[in-house]
């Protein structure tokens, strides 16, 4: 786990180095490496607001973070150690994500000036609009699998690459199942594009320094690149890839490949994908009117969800014909 | 005590899921200890914020009578302290209402 989280700081790093030398081309303003601000808020004192409620401000980041481990253990690859058993049920991640975000949002509540309500009010529609999209993303996988074969537990993470392995899934399926990816992805860490580095920037909530807000900033970085695992896990072609430790009989040759795939495209798409999600939502935000774009998460779930039902009936039409 | 949720569609193991967390907790919770002994000196600082102004961006000189109905009948709800975080504890209600 300590090998994900290191991956993690690295391929953030990476991203904006990158998103640097497109700057320097473009002639704007590179941004300073998150790197950089972690060292600084590493060496900070800790200091805090005299209106903070010291304890949740000092416990809700550790609680926050801890909450991202029990997930970081049921992905494979993250650990080799077999802890959970049946750890790999996508309703169980969802409730850890709940879990965490709750808790960051509270200790960002508890700093009590008026400019960390605004941060977290903002913080907590923004969970909610990334949960609400992860909830959606997995029930519709479910539903989808249930509906068309034969699967027992539906909500597991390795459902829908074993599902397409044996089945042929409509257009429809896969290109919904992309866009779904997208809008999760374009969500990540918290903001856009403008606003991507958010607990990684130390002009934002200059009130809340030192150990907690390492804390905090980790946890912001951890958690975007623990929901990028997840979606290249569920969408993964490789049907190889285990969810419950217990690699069935393939090799070790298999295994390695699979090992070596799995971290590339996540860094891959941590890198590259999310960047490009963000343009894109950005694009689609700037096509909406002003008061619907606010709203355009939800509404891109609604359609979404309703292109798999749609799926689903094609599907068990062409059954029914058979 | 409940150490396993076994539902038609998924199987919980609640005491290892926990214990894991509460592991986690423990150890993060000593890294942050260690990292406020060493660079803090062992002390929570406070200083006195001067309030900010905070501006409202979906401020708009031009609001019809949706956007007016919307401000007055409706964002009085959503903007209300903690209702985001209501919002998300709802969500924990219908898991466990799913469960149930």
């Amino acid at each position: 786990m300590l090998f994900a989280i290191l991956v993690a700081i690295f391929s953030e790093s990476a991203t904006f180095y990158i998103l640097n030398m497109f700057k320097r081309q473009t002639k704007e303003k590179a941004e300073m490496n998150p790197i950089n601000f972690i060292k600084v808020q590493y060496n900070n004192k800790v200091v805090l607001p005299d209106s903070a409620v010291v304890l949740v401000v000092l416990l809700g980041p550790v609680f926050a973070f801890a909450a991202l481990l029990p997930i970081c253990s049921a992905i494979p690859y993250f650990s080799f150690i077999p802890i959970m058993h049946n750890s790999s049920d996508l309703l169980q991640i969802s409730q850890f994500f709940i879990l965490s975000d709750t808790l960051a949002i509270v200790s960002v509540y508890a700093l009590g000036t008026k400019n960390s309500e605004a941060v977290a009010k903002n913080m907590s529609i923004k969970s909610l609009y990334l949960i609400l999209s992860l909830l959606a993303f997995f029930t519709v996988v479910a539903t989808y699998t249930e509906f068309c074969g034969s699967v027992t537990d539906v909500f597991r993470l390795n459902t829908f690459t074993n599902f397409s392995t044996v089945n042929t899934l409509s257009t429809v399926i896969y290109v919904t199942m992309f866009v779904f990816a997208f809008l999760i992805l374009s969500q990540l860490p918290h903001e856009n594009f403008k606003t991507a580095k958010y607990f990684l920037n130390n002009e934002l909530l200059t009130e809340y320094q030192g150990a907690p807000r390492l804390i905090m900033s980790l946890w912001s970085l951890f958690r975007s690149f623990i929901i990028a695992a997840l979606i290249v896990v569920i969408i993964s072609p490789l049907p190889n890839v285990p969810a419950t430790f217990q690699p069935w009989g393939i090799s070790w040759i298999s295994q390695f490949i699979n090992f070596l795939f799995f971290w590339i495209a996540l860094i891959f798409t941590r890198i590259f994908v999310i960047s490009v999600s963000w343009v894109l939502f950005d694009k689609v935000e700037s096509i909406v009117p002003r008061r619907l774009s606010k709203f355009l998460v939800p509404i891109l779930i609604l359609i979404l969800t309703s292109l798999i039902l749609i799926g689903i009936f094609i599907l068990s039409s062409d059954v029914a014909s058979f | 005590m409940v150490s396993r949720i076994v539902t038609d569609y998924f199987t919980w193991n609640v005491l290892a899921w926990t214990i894991l967390y509460i592991f986690t907790v423990i150890a993060v919770g000593l890294v942050l200890l260690l990292i406020i002994k060493n660079h803090s000196d062992g002390v929570v600082y406070k200083e006195t914020i001067k309030p900010d102004f905070v501006k409202d961006s979906s401020y708009d000189e031009n609001r019809t009578d949706i956007m007016i109905f919307i401000d007055n009948c409706m964002d009085i709800w959503f903007n209300a302290a903690l209702s985001d975080i209501a919002a998300i504890l709802m969500l924990i209600l219908f898991f466990v209402v799913a469960v149930i």
